[in-house]
């Protein structure tokens, strides 16, 4: 008797290329990962364990897994609880997997990182999409920082999206997208401004 | 007048002649050179060798420099050498050093005191030393670019001191990435009049003539501005400026340009005029040096000072690319004893950044390339955003600071 035999026989009613290939890809996919040893020092085991599998998951899909790890170590430091570090770290997930989809699978951690923030921050996956498309292939990590950071300095989201577009649109190098930036005065937080929209994956 | 230039002004002094002399120049310049360092993070040094030309070093064909700063929480002590060399001419040695205290009344006020000396050894001329020293106050709002300072002080005069009371105000402005810096000093010595005294007692009708020499007050009138960049690994500057005074006006000039090739050895060419130093009673000359710059730590921290990024609120902020790659980044925080960061490349733990002169704190090793969110606080305070930094919420109910390093 074949092998084939004996998956039809122990697996009844799952076509037998399935059920192969099934057993491959139990081989190919990596075993759960240990805590991460830095999350294990400084969280609670449950929710160091969750935080873990998030980044491993985040990792599978090709996302990068520091800034989930990084985001749970910033919460323990600042004294959040449990169920607010899980939230924080599962927002930026989402945000991050809505980054690469528009930004697609070329675009590298640093880029993706950015595109969460400005996400975060009240930017729309279109936005994202349109600033790709006319950077075409030349570097996107700045000017999306900028984009961010003009946001983080309290630029209204209409203006900043407009003037990082108009230098998009006219082929700018980075430093004219860095001018802008420097036009722009920070000014601290106003304890009246309205919450960053927080999105769940 | 910066601690750097009033010591090169020094270079040019007269001189008095003496083997002991010769033995303390070079006793000085080995001490500046063996100092021990307590922490490197604190310590400036550099080491200039090249071909100079200074006051009356004039003819010099190789000299080596060494100089040094070591700043604590409320001190600094600089020094400074030059070791000349004309060939068969001879040889000449010269060692200065300035220590300052000071203590910040408030966050804009402080009160120092402070001591400049030199020793000088030439062969081919008589040798000199001398001494000044101060009490003053000082006004500071670096955040708003000014600085103003009231002192009162002994400053060398020939074979003894005078005093010397000074009022001395700088403005500066960064115009893109041009700094401007504009001077006015006016510095007021009593200069002895020899051979001319007083009666002991003005009512002895017989009065005796006293044997300390009357003084006339000189007034010695500074205007000058400076033009600093820096773009990359070059940092240039051009300072420009006036001495109005009774005895003679004259005009002073100093150019600087300073290339760093790798992050701790530089090319650096300078040359100008210098006026007499008032201080130390010594002559000014021109000057021309071209060098190799050997420097601890790479660009000084009074050039990264002068480079300023962002300020609020008196405190500030200053990101500043390094030659040799990679961004350091400081905070001004006057009153402050202890400031610390985290961020994510700390991992987000406390680190204590490095106490610097006049209430610059240091992180002590460059920030990675990125974009990274950081906290800092102060004296043990609530976790805020870096001064001047944008910012954004963080998902904890507090606000973070966005810093870019490249």
């Amino acid at each position: 008797m074949t092998d084939h035999v004996g998956v039809r026989r122990t697996l009844p009613g799952i076509p037998p290329v399935l059920a192969l290939l099934t057993i491959l890809l139990a081989g190919v996919v990596p075993p759960v990962r240990a805590q991460e040893p830095r999350l294990a020092a400084r969280l609670p085991d449950a929710l160091a364990l969750r935080i873990t599998r998030v980044a491993d998951s985040a990792r599978t899909l090709g996302l990068p897994p520091e800034p989930l790890i990084q985001k749970a170590l910033e919460g323990e430091s600042k004294g959040a609880d449990s169920i607010r570090i899980e939230a924080a770290v599962m927002a930026l997930f989402g945000n991050l997997a809505r980054a690469r989809e528009a930004l697609g699978i070329r675009a590298g951690d640093e880029v993706i990182l950015a595109g969460a923030q400005a996400l975060r921050l009240g930017a729309s996956v279109t936005q994202l999409q349109d600033l790709q498309q006319l950077r075409g292939n030349r570097p996107l990590a700045v000017p999306l920082g900028v984009f961010t950071d003009l946001l983080a300095a309290g630029v209204p989201m209409e203006s900043a999206w407009q003037s990082v577009q108009d230098v998009a649109r006219r082929g700018g190098e980075d430093r004219q997208f860095e001018r802008l930036r420097e036009r722009v005065s920070p000014r601290p937080p106003d304890p009246a401004d309205p919450q960053p929209p927080q999105r769940q994956p | 007048m910066s601690p750097l230039l009033r010591l090169e002004h020094g270079t040019a002094g007269a001189t008095q002649a003496g083997d002991s002399a010769t033995a303390a120049g070079l006793a000085a310049a080995v001490l500046l050179l063996a100092v021990p360092i307590p922490a490197a993070g604190q310590v400036e040094m550099h080491l200039d060798a090249g071909m100079g030309d200074a006051g009356e070093l004039r003819g010099a064909n190789v000299s080596v420099a060494p100089a040094f700063g070591w700043t604590g929480r409320w001190w600094s002590v600089t020094g400074n050498g030059r070791y000349a060399s004309r060939g068969a001419g001879g040889d000449a040695l010269m060692g200065a050093l300035e220590a300052i205290g000071w203590k910040r009344l408030t966050p804009l006020l402080a009160l120092d005191a402070g001591w400049v000396g030199q020793q000088r050894s030439l062969s081919w001329a008589p040798d000199k030393s001398g001494w000044g020293a101060f009490v003053g106050l000082k006004a500071e709002g670096i955040q708003r670019g000014a600085r103003l300072e009231l002192l009162r002080g002994q400053a060398q005069r020939n074979s003894g001191h005078v005093p010397l009371s000074r009022t001395e105000g700088t403005l500066w402005t960064q115009l893109g990435l041009i700094q401007l810096e504009i001077l006015g000093r006016q510095t007021t010595l009593g200069e002895a009049i020899p051979g001319v005294g007083r009666p002991r007692d003005s009512t002895n009708l017989g009065g005796i003539p006293d044997s300390t020499p009357a003084r006339q007050f000189t007034r010695y009138t500074d205007l000058g501005g400076t033009v600093r960049s820096s773009r990359g690994a070059f940092s240039g500057s051009v300072a420009l400026g006036h001495r109005f005074s009774p005895s003679g006006s004259g005009s002073w000039w100093r150019a600087e340009g300073l290339l760093w090739l790798t992050s701790r050895l530089g090319l650096l060419v300078q040359g100008g005029r210098g006026p007499p130093d008032l201080m130390l009673g010594a002559g000014g000359g021109r000057f021309f040096t071209v060098a190799f710059r050997a420097s601890l730590r790479g660009p000084s921290s009074a050039v990264r000072r002068q480079s300023s990024g962002f300020m609020a609120e008196g405190r500030s902020l200053l990101l500043t690319r390094q030659p040799g790659g990679g961004t350091s980044l400081a905070i001004l925080a006057p009153g402050a004893t202890r400031v610390e960061l985290m961020a994510d490349f700390t991992d987000w733990l406390p680190v204590a950044l490095v106490p610097r002169e006049e209430g610059w704190f240091e992180l002590e090793s460059p920030l990675p390339p990125g974009t990274h969110p950081v906290n800092v606080r102060y004296d043990g305070g609530a976790w805020t955003p870096p001064p001047g930094s944008p910012t954004m919420r963080d998902e904890f109910g507090g606000v973070v600071g966005v810093v870019r390093a490249e």
